[in-house]
């Protein structure tokens, strides 16, 4: 019997189990960490999902709070009109109820305003994203003094999120042009085409740098809005310079 | 005494390393648990009666290996069996093991395959063995549930079992070339044979360290809760 070939033969048969054995681990670790991964990715997905699934459920509740609390609140002013009445010839006991109205109508106003900062118009919610913009210019233009166009000759509806993240990006654009571009004119066009949904928003004013957008100090208006659009797919191309109007394109797959 | 014969004392010692422990962490013992147990104290009894036979009775004790290599082959795979999850595995490891039982008693009626170191049942259980330390790690790749390897009784039982056999699956292919060659260097190839055994055990007494049953995680969950 050779005995360099046992030795040989030894240590091969001693290694080969060894490295079985280090093989193994790295690839079981690197698999998990794989599956781990995998996983993660899916969590995440279906939390942001769920996110905009439970803002939907948030709002409602926002919803029946309001009906209650605002409901309460002015049913407590009218009676304490009602009382108003009664104390006709008593001065001191009615400039003490009306004091006592006026601060329930704040607090109902107050509360309106708080509550009412989250919720969804209702015409989105019932007649669709057309009737929403439709609705949201008239009533800008009338609050504004500024012509606001809508156009669309679509008559549709769409997805839910998709409807939601559109209504919000155009207020935001269309406010973001009341606010700094000084416009006389703003013009909202919806359309399709290639199986997309096109949002564009555009004003005649006195336009602004993209590079100053990317601030960090700037606002989240922008950043908002792109993130929106990340959630369903979608696109927001900027047509800007300094010194001529804006133009703002949102393209979202349908 | 020489070197080697210290190291077969230190590795005769090493026996009561997983039977200590075993004997401490039994109440967690799962069935596959259990059967390394019994594994554990068959082999401990067999190594002390081994070692008395030898030195008092001044006879091979060689029959004794054959009887068992055969029990711890069949032993072992059973506890692999317990691990299995495939159906079709689980009886081809139950089908195998029967086969090589009836092999190795049918070897054993010819009296010098008996009371000889039986080189030939030595090694296909060694095989076997490997093959069933293989066939785990693959599910363990294919399912992913454990979390940690270094706290899985199962995982340590493995690769001491995959070191251990495959290093004396070598020595045994020697077969009698190796093991009782009377020159210096086939002496030195035991040393290698005990430093085996000897971690052999550290790994299975590692590994039951770590056993745990779902009753004691569900106590302790209690106690959290209360
Ligand atoms: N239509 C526009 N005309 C001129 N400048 C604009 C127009 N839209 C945006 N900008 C410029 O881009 C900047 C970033 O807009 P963005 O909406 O992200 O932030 P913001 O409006 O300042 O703050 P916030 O979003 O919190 O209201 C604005 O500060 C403004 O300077
Ligand atoms: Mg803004």
């Amino acid at each position: 019997m050779n005995e360099v070939k046992i030795v040989i033969l030894g240590t091969i048969a001693m290694l080969l189990p060894v490295s079985a054995i280090i093989l193994f681990v790295i690839v079981y670790y690197r698999r998990q960490r794989l599956q781990r991964a995998a996983h993660e990715e899916a969590l995440h997905q279906a939390m942001l999902e769920a996110s905009v699934g439970s803002q939907e459920v948030v709002r409602r509740q926002i919803g029946g709070d309001l009906h209650d609390e605002i409901g309460a609140l002015l049913s407590a002013t009218r009676m304490s009109l009602s009382q108003l009445n009664k104390y006709s010839e008593n001065e001191s006991k009615r400039t003490l109820l009306l004091g006592r109205t006026e601060e329930l109508l704040n607090e109902a106003l107050h509360n309106v305003r708080r509550i009412s900062k989250d919720l969804m118009p209702s015409t989105l919610d019932e007649f669709g994203l057309i009737e929403a913009l439709k609705d949201f210019s008239q009533k800008m233009t009338l609050h504004t003094n500024l012509p606001i166009h809508f156009t669309c000759d679509l008559n549709a509806r769409y997805d839910a999120k998709t409807e939601l993240a559109l209504y919000r990006s155009t207020q935001e654009l269309v406010n973001n042009a009341l606010k700094h571009a000084e416009a006389k004119e703003i013009k909202i066009t919806l359309s399709e085409n290639n199986k997309k949904l096109r949002l564009e928003v555009t004003d005649d004013g006195k336009g602004f740098d993209l590079e100053a957008v990317n601030q960090p100090s700037r606002g989240i208006g922008i950043k908002n809005i792109e993130s929106r659009m990340s959630l369903i797919k979608g696109q927001l191309k900027f047509d800007v310079e300094i010194g001529r109007g804006s133009t703002f394109i949102i393209t979202v797959p349908l | 005494m020489t070197f080697p014969d210290i190291l077969a004392y230190v590795s005769s010692l090493g026996v009561f390393f997983p039977l200590i422990i075993a004997i401490i962490r039994r109440e967690n013992f799962t069935l596959e648990l259990k059967l390394m147990f019994v594994y554990i104290i068959v082999s401990t009894l067999t190594e002390i009666i081994a070692t008395f036979w030898a030195r008092y009775l001044h006879s091979p004790n060689h029959f004794m290996l054959n009887i068992f290599s055969v029990v711890e082959c069949l032993l072992l795979v059973l506890m692999y069996r317990e691990v299995f999850i495939n159906k079709l595995v689980k009886r081809i490891t139950l089908i195998t093991i029967s086969v090589f039982t009836f092999f190795a008693i049918f070897n054993f009626t010819e009296t010098s395959n008996f009371v000889k170191f039986n080189s030939l049942i030595n090694s296909i259980a060694c095989i076997i063995i490997i093959i069933c330390v293989f066939i785990y790690f693959f599910q363990l790749l294919q399912t992913l549930t454990v979390q940690k390897l270094s706290v899985t009784p199962m995982f340590w039982i493995s690769v001491a079992c995959l070191l251990y056999f495959s290093g004396t699956l070598f020595l045994f292919l020697y077969g009698e070339t190796v093991l009782f060659h009377k020159s210096p260097f086939f002496k030195e190839l035991w040393v290698i044979y005990f430093i085996l055994s000897f971690i052999f055990r550290i790994f299975l007494a590692i590994g039951l360290w770590f056993s745990k049953t779902p009753l004691q995680l569900k106590s302790s969950s209690k106690s959290a809760q209360s």
